[in-house]
């Protein structure tokens, strides 16, 4: 895929995020009971995004084109801080292409 | 389109905003964690604790007068600075008492039954532990208001590192579905996160560091209420010749004249004589709403301290109503348990955030932005070689990256 997005491939899902996250931080504020539940809803959304992109497993890249070197990446360490928590679920998983 | 000298100037602010602040930000984020729980920690050891049930609800509510007796009596050496309530939980009546009446520093906190007048128990503020050297790390850093005003700053770094990066993600992701997370190296892999992690908390991210920089504004806002607001008022009722008032009026009655003028809202403090927040002829008496819309609205009540008439209501002017309203979208805790939980996960995935941007740094640490957008793109190994550049001359204005290599990297073997 090396076609540019259109701003509105870009931006559609982070602008729906922020949007979200904006109703579930009000909507507690200014209603009990109700509000509460939305706000719950509205913020658990951009939270289990993020806990959905740790666990999948894509490769979507551009195809490279120069070859990298593999012998170079073989020896990088694994992990950067905090690995544990976004619950990355270790070896890929081929099944998971899409 | 983004001229590729605006998009290097993006990369340096976000580069070294982040690296300035980050440091700090993790800090606060941490210590943050388990203040987020403050109540319930504090619950649990008991050093707060919920109204008993009584079999039968006494149809008159205990008088204020005789807490504050019992409580004079057991701290003899302390001043009354503030009876404080909660439109939340409205049987419970706090106690505050210092060395001196201005209420800069609290050495007295106790709880009781506004039902019964029973004490219920004394909060342990001299004993400091886990939770006391959270607050102090992420409040003050021990170092008073410096160390607030501080700690505040890091509230506008954070937007100019937010803002500088969703510039950034909206270069990135010219060619990558959202939430593409590629694993062909572990930097790769940290850089998709980073990005996706960062995109999906940043409005939350952003109100809560905001909110934060504006809570640590408490004092100077309050002082500025105190100078002009609240200083037109007791000037206005002023007996500047009379010493300060040393024989109080009751504050049963003080605070039911409160409530007659302020219909509909329950009491939120009730500032002493002497106190800073009153005068030293004066009670000030700040009234709230006792429900979600309206509990953030303050009228300030101002009542002799002899006779304890009603002088003056006033409702608290802008800028303390933002402040009003910045605490609660700081602590999260307005929307019961489950609330508190979601800011507990947003906030692990902000130290993610910043730990991440501190690890793709770390690993790169002379990275220009041409490596950045090699890398970005996937088209580039892990040492930064920027021979893949070209590759993007068809898209519109990326050719314009291929600008002054200024840094070229030797490719990797």
């Amino acid at each position: 895929m090396s076609r540019p997005l259109s701003a509105r491939e870009i931006w559609g899902i982070p602008a729906m995020l922020g949007a979200l996250s904006l109703v579930g931080l009000v909507a507690a504020l200014v209603a009990d009971g109700v509000g509460d539940v939305l706000s719950w809803v509205a913020l658990a959304i951009p939270a289990l995004v993020c806990l959905w992109g740790g666990r999948r497993r894509s490769e979507r890249s551009v195809p490279p084109a120069v070859a990298p070197s593999s012998a170079r990446r073989a020896v990088r360490p694994a992990g950067p801080p905090g690995r544990r928590a976004t619950g990355s679920s270790g070896p890929a998983r081929p099944d998971r292409g899409s | 389109m983004m001229s590729p000298r605006a998009l290097r100037v993006w990369f340096e602010v976000h580069k070294w905003t982040s690296l300035f602040a980050t440091l700090w930000l993790l800090l606060l984020c941490v210590t943050g964690l388990p203040l987020i729980f403050a109540h319930e920690v504090d619950h649990a050891l008991g050093n707060s604790v919920d109204p008993p049930v009584l079999a039968e609800v006494p149809a008159e509510r205990a008088s204020v007068d005789a807490m504050i007796a019992d409580a004079q009596s057991r701290y003899p050496d302390e001043h009354m600075q503030f009876v404080v309530g909660d439109p939340d939980e409205p049987d419970i009546v706090y106690i505050r008492m210092g060395a001196s009446p201005e209420g800069s520093t609290i050495n007295v906190f106790d709880t009781y039954d506004w039902r019964t007048g029973e004490h219920l128990v004394a909060y342990p503020l001299e004993k400091g532990g886990f939770m006391s050297v959270m607050e102090r790390l992420h409040v003050d850093l021990y170092a008073g208001l410096k160390g607030t005003l501080f700690l505040g700053s890091m509230g506008i770094f954070l937007v100019l590192s937010l803002v500088s990066g969703v510039v950034l993600y909206g270069r990135v992701m010219r060619k990558l579905k959202f939430g593409t997370v590629r694993r062909k190296t572990p930097r790769l892999k940290w850089l998709d996160l980073h990005n996706l992690l960062g995109i999906a908390t940043l409005v939350w991210l952003l109100v809560v560091g905001v909110t934060g920089t504006i809570n640590a504004l408490a004092i100077p806002i309050f002082q500025q209420w105190q100078a002009t607001e609240l200083a037109e008022m007791t000037r206005a009722h002023a007996a500047p010749d009379q010493p300060p008032v040393t024989d109080l009026v009751s504050v049963d009655a003080v605070i039911g004249n409160a409530s007659e003028v302020a219909p509909g809202k329950v009491l939120s403090f009730l500032a002493f004589p002497g106190n800073e927040f009153a005068s030293p002829h004066h009670f000030t008496a700040f009234m709230t709403g006792d429900e979600a819309r309206t509990e953030r609205l303050f009228t300030a009540i101002l009542l002799d301290a002899t006779d304890g008439e009603v002088l003056e209501v006033r409702s608290m002017p802008w800028y303390t109503q933002v402040l009003f309203v910045s605490q609660p979208l700081h602590f999260g805790d307005y929307g019961g348990m489950p609330l508190k939980i979601l800011w507990a996960v947003l906030d692990v995935l902000a130290i993610l955030v910043l730990g991440s941007g501190v690890y793709l740094w770390v690993k790169k640490r002379h990275q220009t932005v041409e490596d950045w957008m090699a890398a970005a793109r996937g088209d580039a190994d892990e040492e930064g070689s920027v021979s893949g550049l070209s590759h993007d001359a068809s898209g519109d204005g990326a050719a314009g990256l291929a600008e002054p290599l200024r840094h070229p990297k030797p490719a990797a073997p």
